[in-house]
């Protein structure tokens, strides 16, 4: 867990270099409020998947409001950056899960063409859902959302000792380097985060979320080593005693829906690949989390 | 670690398929749609220009339709007609435009008249002004000028009136003081007579007791021939009586007064010549005068024979000439010197205290009258007395001729002085004019009397000394040598304490000592001194003689 040298490094490289190919289209609602005689053409922009939507929903509405221009200032037509929401599917998307997440999940179940790119989302500035939804934040409330996830993590990694440690202009720095793309800066201050304390060869929990459709995401205590049995957990361990601890906890709730349990009936996907499952859990929590230090594991379930 | 392998190869897969497929086209749709969105702005402007462009156009169109409704010859008249009619007009505005130029420039140019006025009237005033201030400044100088003046004069009258003040107070002490230094004068006076009536009441008793016990030897003499018969001392005395003139003061009988023998002491005085020498009243001090123009004051012992330097009177600006000590336990030194001025010390504090101006020439000598009264000679033929106590010159006898020496008679100021031409000269207190002259066969350079005031002994330049008898002036005895030779005019020449001898020195060195009563010399003293000895002096008590040489030396003779 600690010995790789080139291929950790390899892998995280390919890991920070990932992009999708969006494609914003405007709505037809809106589409029908354009004042101008020609259509916005759909924007195309390639996203890294470890990013937030909320990043780039300046330059969204900088791209469409150059149609809208006298509509803009009256408020009756409700087109504003804060009635901006982003749909796939009639899926309105949340704004708190990274990009790949998002795509992962929805993409990967619920259609069966296997082609889905470039990813068509569609873009509106009006009739915000407002039950289902939050408005989307400028950049500071990202960037503190952003910080307290990290820090969240590194407490179930090293009772936030590390993450304490460090300096403020450290934490801008992991989001600065994280929004300019610069990786040597933002590794140089990740591997801080990746150590170990306590005289510990591993992390003492690690960090991580399970998403499936329709419910919120599983977060459970899961330490990556059993010293009873003397032996590294996996990512089969991990997933297997997280869906028996969810069901174990619908049973108190008395939760309607059925979780199935059976592993081998789903796919496990990470960064939008397929992991073998005796892929050590600590290995994957070190070398393959996403920037904000969190395992965020995609349950899909496969077609029979 | 294939998982490791397994999954590195997952995520190239997955990048190469989601990513490398799609960036270069994304990347030139989006420049695409720049451009896109480039042109559109143009073409929108573009057509904006047109449509502009396209209502000007109907603009015009619809003017010209206006005009094209007419036929051709009556289009071509109206536009003749509207064309005359607008030269016409162009033709009056064309005048009118002229005039009003016209009128422009008139006034433009009344205008410029105006500001040049009003520019020069402008500079008219700053010179004014500038005049107002200056003179406004000049106003405040000169007032406080007559201020500052007039403060200074209030100044000066107050310190006037006290001037004033203190001038009438002074004239009033003045007139006081006046009035007590006449009433003192009188009182000095009459006290000066009483005093002289006195002595000379002192000086009959003193001659009386002589008769009286002249008369008492005699009968005495009268009980001893019977006894004794011893001519010679008749004759002896016989001779004295006879002649009757040579006292010997019985008042001076405690003065043992021996002839030197041989030189106990001697030392070099100074770094020059020496020219007076002195004996203090009391002998135990010798003071010795010379070119070096300071007065040297050297302690005598005499029981040792030893001669020690004291202290040193400076002061002169030139050769010391004479030395005299007042006799009336002042403690004062008196001396005169070449520079025209006699100075008089006090020998306690050694300090100058008087300094006598007014001789016209070199001083040669100088007498203390009393203690506060000094007689002077000089070069310049005249003699002058000197009251020390208004450091005043009181008196100023004309002789006609170089006053080489002079001697006090009296307290009052009789004086006895001699000359270069042969002459002595006895002056009269009271009046300025001589009592009368003595004429000698040559110069006079010194005098000398004795304590009773009755015998002069004068040394003159024909080698040799004269001893005058004061009642009738009278020459009555004559002392010479073969060697002795007085060779300058201001050797001096002195008589023993008890007027037994006669002293003097000649300009070869040696100190000749005469008996007065028999003319004879008694003792040449030689071997010691080289060269002219200038001054000698008797010890008051008589036991030693010492004698000065030009050339520094000083020799302390005795037993």
């Amino acid at each position: 867990m600690g010995n790789a040298s080139m291929d950790d490094g390899d892998i995280t490289r390919e890991l920070w270099q990932s992009r999708i190919p969006i494609c914003f289209i405007l709505s037809d609602d809106d589409m029908s409020k354009v004042n101008r005689s020609e259509l916005p053409e759909p924007l195309y922009l390639m996203l890294s998947r470890h990013l937030y939507f909320p990043c780039f929903i300046e330059k969204i509405f900088r791209y469409y409001s150059t149609y809208y221009k006298e509509n803009l200032a009256d408020t009756t037509n409700h087109l504003s950056i804060h009635n901006l929401w982003l749909e796939y599917e009639s899926i309105p998307l949340k704004w708190h899960y990274p990009i790949g997440v998002l795509y992962d999940l929805y993409t990967s179940s619920l259609t069966s063409s296997t082609c889905h790119l470039p990813w068509q989302i569609i873009v509106h500035l009006s009739q915000f859902p407002e039950n289902e939804l939050i408005r989307f934040p400028d950049r500071e409330s990202i960037e503190a959302y952003y910080m307290s996830t990290l820090k969240e993590a590194d407490a179930l990694k090293h009772k936030g000792q590390i993450i304490g440690d460090m300096q403020k202009r450290d934490h801008k720095q992991l989001w600065n380097s994280l929004l300019q793309d610069k990786y040597e800066t933002f590794w140089n201050i990740n591997m801080k985060l990746m150590s170990y304390t306590d005289n510990l060869l591993y992390f003492r929990y690690i960090p991580y979320r399970i998403y499936l459709l329709d419910r919120p995401y599983l977060q459970k205590l899961f330490a990556p080593y059993d010293s009873e049995h003397d032996r590294w957990m996996t990512l089969n361990d991990l997933v297997q005693y997280s869906l028996n601890h969810e069901l174990h906890c619908e049973h108190f709730a008395n939760g309607k829906k059925m979780l199935n349990t059976n592993v081998n009936d789903y796919q496990v996907i990470i960064h939008g690949v397929q992991p073998p499952l005796h892929t050590p859990v600590q290995w994957l929590s070190e070398y393959f989390s996403y920037p904000d230090n969190f395992l965020h594991i995609c349950l899909v379930e496969k077609r029979t | 670690m294939e998982w490791k392998q397994i999954i590195y190869n997952q995520l190239r897969e997955r990048n190469r398929y989601e990513r490398d497929v799609y960036a270069e086209v994304v990347r030139h749709y989006n420049r695409l749609i720049e451009n896109y969105s480039i042109i559109l702005l143009r073409c929108t402007e573009q057509e904006r220009d047109i449509l502009s462009l396209r209502q000007e156009n109907t603009d015009l169109q619809k003017n010209s339709v206006s005009v094209a409704g007419l036929p051709v010859n009556d289009k071509v008249k109206t536009l003749e007609n509207d064309y005359m009619k607008a030269k016409d007009e162009i033709l009056t505005l064309l005048r009118e435009r002229g005039d009003i130029t016209k009128e422009v420039i008139s006034l433009s140019r009344i205008v410029k008249e105006r500001d040049d006025k009003l520019d020069s009237e402008e500079k008219k005033n700053q010179i004014l002004t500038k005049e107002n201030i200056s003179l406004k400044q000049r106003l405040e100088a000169a007032k406080e000028a007559s201020s500052g003046l007039q403060k200074v004069n209030e100044t000066i009258l107050d310190e006037f009136q006290a001037l004033q003040l203190a001038y009438s107070e002074l004239e009033k002490r003045q007139q006081e003081l006046d009035a007590t230094n006449a009433f003192l004068r009188r009182e000095m006076t009459e006290k000066v007579e009483k005093q002289a009536n006195a002595l000379d009441a002192e000086v009959q008793q003193h001659q009386r007791r002589i008769e009286d016990d002249v008369k008492r030897k005699l009968d005495e003499a009268k009980n001893d021939i019977t006894s004794f018969s011893t001519p010679t001392t008749v004759s002896t005395f016989k001779s004295s009586l006879n002649d009757g003139k040579i006292h010997r003061s019985p008042a001076a009988d405690f003065v043992k007064v021996v002839v030197p023998t041989k030189a106990i002491a001697k030392w070099d005085c100074c770094d020059n010549e020496l020219h007076a020498i002195q004996f203090h009243p009391s002998g135990s001090l010798v003071a010795t005068g010379g070119s070096d123009r300071k007065i040297h004051i050297w302690e005598l012992n005499g029981n040792l024979g030893q001669v020690q330097p004291a202290y040193v009177l400076a002061g002169n600006n030139s050769t010391v000439t004479a030395i005299d000590f007042d006799n009336e336990g002042a403690n004062l030194i008196l001396g005169c010197s070449e520079d025209f001025a006699c100075r008089v010390w006090g020998l306690a504090d050694q300090r100058l205290r008087h300094t006598l101006t007014g001789h016209g020439a070199k001083v040669f000598c100088a007498k203390f009258i009393t203690a506060s009264l000094i007689a002077s000679g000089s070069q310049d033929r005249t003699l002058k007395l000197w009251d020390l106590q208004n450091r005043q010159c009181v008196r100023t006898l004309f002789a006609g001729s170089k006053c080489h020496d002079l001697v006090a008679l009296d307290a009052s100021g009789s004086l006895i002085s001699g000359h270069f031409d042969k002459k002595i000269r006895f002056w009269d207190a009271k009046n300025d004019s001589t009592k009368c002259e003595l004429q000698l066969q040559a110069a006079i350079t010194s005098l000398a009397i004795n304590r009773e005031k009755q015998l002069l002994l004068a040394c003159s330049r024909d080698d040799t000394l004269k001893l005058i008898e004061l009642r009738e002036n009278r020459v009555i005895q004559t002392f010479s040598h073969d060697d002795f030779k007085v060779t300058s005019d201001t050797v001096k020449a002195v008589l023993s304490p008890d007027c037994a001898y006669a002293c003097a020195g000649g300009n070869d060195g040696s100190v000749f000592v005469w008996n007065t009563t028999t003319g004879k010399v008694e003792k040449v003293l030689n071997k010691e001194h080289s060269t002219i000895i200038n001054a000698v002096a008797w010890h008051p008590d008589g036991r030693f003689l010492v004698s000065c040489e030009k050339q520094r030396r000083a020799v302390l003779w005795g037993e």
